[in-house]
Parts: structure tokens; C-alpha cells; sequence
């Protein structure tokens, strides 16, 4: 950062340059310009370097006046303060200064403790308010950075959140992380397709609303072992309360501070609440039907059923890919959006790799 | 002549003209010096004799100010005379006002001679 440490002089008069830069000399570097035009030349070549302007008014090629309207329009009279020196003070010489933008008018001859005076007081304001945007300007920088630390941070508890839960009925934390991949899959597929609001889709989303889908299942926290882990068929009465560990989701999920500010957390609600929606409208919890359900629900419910088809479960043994495709496509297991079948069937093969066992 | 034995009719103001110059003496009579051979006074008379009232009137300010830095303050109230009077429309004014600056920069410039 450049020191302001330079002064420019302004006059037609050699004798009137001395007298100024005599006044000066101790404090700053003197430029000097006898004319309008050579002080903006030197205006813009030492813009950042200029503690202040001394400016005659009577000058020939281009007079004071003329010179600060040119600074006023380039947006220069904020940053760089400008003081007339002349010997004309009558009011409306100097009204026409003050409206033009200058700091101080100060007649000639000039009084050298006055001027010191008069033009370092501004100087010196000018100098902190310089000093005080360039402060806020690091420091909202900063600010910036730790909100999205802070946004970081929630993001990876809510992960580790989910794949602890995950725990409880799955044999390890990798059920999550494959819904991750599956549904990036899907979405990138269907917006390769241009399939309705997917086609616009960009990366930064994609990524958001795949980290969302891990969150899907937070909500069985609240359910009972006996329930979550029962070997056989659930009875209508524990049926119920499985469903609810949709609902559950989102109150968890709602309990986290400032999660409302965070995008993947928007995306996270709906698909905790409607991952077990249908396309023919026989889901749960709210019955929604077709396209009321957003697109990133019916994907991570598509995933979810996959990989529950292709793993070993308390109640189930694990299906082959091509056994678990072709339910999913005969609609055997769950009703989907054509258009999202279509991308399936697509990706299966990248499915197959996803959800690959070790032997 | 030293600085100090000028003319009292030049109302010279020595303590406000040194202090301009920082306190040298030697840079305050350099540009004395310089005075008599400035062209402003030359423009001036120029102007006067062709009645070019926007020629006197910048021609006498910028004496003026050249004057007020040298501390001559008899010669700056002349030329600030002329200057209101091109300004108030006194145009008949100016040839007595230009006998008297006149009379102030003559005054002046023999002087500095001295020096």
C-alpha cells in the first residue's frame, strides 16, 4: 500500500509555486503544474500517492475550475482533497468552488502556519477514512470466511449425524455414502437429458442436494430397536410408527442452529419428508402425487430402494442388480416417474458399480 | 538598501513576505528581483492602451497575487483596484486606477534595484 506522501502544486506563477511548496517542502514531496491540463496528467499518474491538490483558479490551456470538474467526474475528489489558492475571494468565485467539490478556498497571499494548518487537518481525515474502508473491507473478508467455515462445519456433523444413525440397522455407515453417489448419478443424468428444472441444474447444486440425501433417514433415531431391527413382517401398528421417521427427520433436522441458512438443509427437509412419497400418490406421510413431489425426493427414493434391493437386511436377503432393475422397472417395487425410470435404466450399470459387494 | 529600508509608500510587510519563503531571505530577494522583469506589468499596460477589459482584468490579478507573495502591498491594492473596477463596470475608472499601479510598480522596481 503506497504512502500518500506527495503534494501537487498548481500555478501559472513560478513565484506562487515556490511560496506554496516553501510552505510544504518539510511535510510532503512537491509536484508542481503550471497549467490545468499538466496537473490531471499528474493526477493520474500519481493517483494513489497524492495527499492533496493546491489549485490556482487563473490558469491558462485549462483553469482550477475546469480541473476539478474533470476529478469530480472521474470519481477523484473523494479520495485526493483539492483546496483553491487565489486571490480572487469573492463569494461567488467561491460558492462556485464549495459546489464543485473542493475542500477549502484559500486566498492569496497565503499565511504559511494557516495553510499547514488548514490543508493537514483534511489531509489527515481523508487519510483515516482511507484507512478505516480498507479495515472494514479485511474484515468483512474474514466475516465471510468463518460464515462459511461455520456452514462447513454443520455440513460435516449432520454427515457424521447420519452415518451414526445408520448404524443401528445397517451393518456400516456406507448405505449413506451410496445414496450420495447414486443420486449425484441420477441428477447428472437427468440433466444431461434436459429433463424439466434438472436441465439447469449446476454442479455446486448437484453436490448440495447429493449431501442432502445422506440426511435421508436421520428421523429413525427415533424408532424403537425392536421396530427398526425386527426380523420379520411389521404389523400395521409398527408399520405407523416406522412412517414416522420421516416426520421425525425434519424435527431433528429443524433443530439445528442455523440450518436455514444452508442450502443442502432446504433440499435435506424435503427428502427426509418425502422419500417414501409415490409417484401414484400411495406414499407416506402426505400422499403426494406426480410432480408435486420435487425431483430430488423421487431420485434419493429411487436410490433408497436400490440399494435396499442389492443388501443384505435383518428381513431380507440381498437380490441380484439385474433381479433388483428389473423389480424396479416392472414396477414391482415402488411407483416412479417414467422419465426418472428412463434414466435408470441408463445408469444401471453405474448402479452395479456403486452398490458392488466384496465377496 | 537592505529588505528593511524600502519604501514606507510600498506598505511592504517584510515579517508576512519572509515568512513565505521559509524564513530566506536570499529566496525572498531572488524573486524581488524578478519583479521588473515579469511581463504581467508589460500585458497590463498593453491591455490598458487597447481598452482589452478581460486582458486588464487577468493581467491586474495576477499581479495582484504576485505582488500579495512579495509582500507589496501598496502595489497589491492598485491592481485589486482594477480588478473591481473591470468587474463593476467602471471602465472610465481605469486610466487614473492604471496611473496610480503605475506610479506603486515604479516605485517598487527602483528599489529593488537597490537592494
Amino acid at each position: 500500500m503506497k504512502k500518500r506522501d506527495l503534494l501537487l502544486v498548481v500555478d501559472d506563477m513560478e513565484i506562487n509555486r515556490v511560496v506554496l511548496g516553501q510552505a510544504f517542502c518539510d511535510l510532503y514531496t512537491i509536484l508542481e503544474a503550471e497549467n490545468g491540463a499538466d496537473a490531471l496528467n499528474l493526477i493520474h499518474t500519481h493517483s494513489d500517492q497524492l495527499a492533496a491538490v493546491l489549485l490556482d483558479v487563473v490558469m491558462p490551456v485549462m483553469d482550477g475550475f475546469q480541473v476539478v470538474e474533470q476529478m469530480y467526474t472521474q470519481d477523484l475528489l473523494s479520495r485526493i482533497p483539492v483546496f483553491l489558492i487565489t486571490a480572487d475571494c469573492s463569494e461567488a468565485n467561491m460558492r462556485r468552488g464549495y459546489e464543485l467539490g473542493v475542500m477549502d478556498i484559500i486566498g492569496k497571499p497565503i499565511i504559511p502556519y494557516f495553510i499547514r494548518r488548514r490543508v493537514c487537518s483534511v489531509v489527515e481525515l481523508f487519510q483515516a477514512r482511507e484507512r478505516l474502508s480498507r479495515t472494514v473491507a479485511v474484515q468483512e473478508q474474514a466475516l465471510e470466511e468463518k460464515a462459511q467455515e461455520i456452514q462447513q462445519l454443520n455440513t460435516s456433523i449432520i454427515k457424521t449425524l447420519s452415518a451414526a444413525i445408520e448404524f443401528r440397522d445397517c451393518e456400516s455407515g456406507e448405505h449413506v455414502q451410496r445414496i450420495h453417489d447414486l443420486t449425484g448419478i441420477l441428477l447428472r443424468d437427468l440433466r444431461h437429458r434436459r429433463f424439466g428444472d434438472c436441465a439447469a441444474l449446476t454442479d455446486e447444486e448437484i453436490d448440495e442436494i447429493s449431501t442432502a440425501a445422506i440426511m435421508h433417514d436421520v428421523g429413525k433415531i427415533a424408532i424403537p430397536d425392536q421396530i427398526l431391527n425386527k426380523p420379520g413382517r411389521l404389523t400395521q401398528e409398527e408399520f405407523e410408527i416406522m412412517k414416522t421417521h420421516t416426520v421425525k427427520g425434519c424435527e431433528l433436522l429443524d433443530r439445528i442452529p442455523k440450518s436455514r441458512e444452508n442450502p443442502v438443509y432446504q433440499y435435506a427437509y424435503d427428502i427426509c419428508r418425502h422419500h417414501h412419497e409415490r409417484w401414484d400418490g400411495r406414499g407416506y406421510p402426505d400422499g403426494l402425487k406426480g410432480d408435486e413431489i420435487s425431483i430430488w425426493s423421487q431420485v434419493v427414493s429411487l436410490a433408497d430402494v436400490y440399494d435396499a434391493l442389492t443388501s443384505r437386511r435383518v428381513y431380507k436377503p440381498a437380490f441380484s442388480p439385474e433381479e433388483a432393475v428389473r423389480m424396479i422397472l416392472d414396477g414391482e417395487c415402488g411407483a416412479f416417474n417414467p422419465a426418472l425410470l428412463e434414466s435408470f435404466r441408463q445408469q444401471a450399470p453405474q448402479f452395479r458399480f456403486i452398490c458392488r459387494r466384496e465377496p | 538598501m537592505t529588505l528593511s529600508q524600502l519604501s514606507p509608500a510600498l506598505h511592504f510587510d517584510l515579517s508576512g513576505a519572509l515568512a513565505r519563503f521559509g524564513g530566506s531571505e536570499a529566496l525572498l530577494l531572488r524573486f524581488l528581483r524578478r519583479l521588473p522583469e515579469d511581463k504581467t506589468f508589460a500585458e497590463l499596460s498593453a491591455a490598458v492602451s487597447s481598452n482589452d477589459l478581460p486582458g486588464v482584468e487577468r493581467a491586474a490579478h495576477t499581479l495582484k497575487g504576485v505582488a500579495a507573495n512579495l509582500g507589496l502591498e501598496a502595489l497589491q491594492a492598485s491592481s485589486d483596484a482594477l480588478v473591481v473596477a473591470v468587474r463593476t463596470g467602471a471602465g472610465d475608472q481605469i486610466p487614473t486606477l492604471f496611473a496610480q499601479l503605475r506610479g506603486d510598480y515604479e516605485t517598487a522596481c527602483r528599489d529593488i534595484a537597490q537592494l
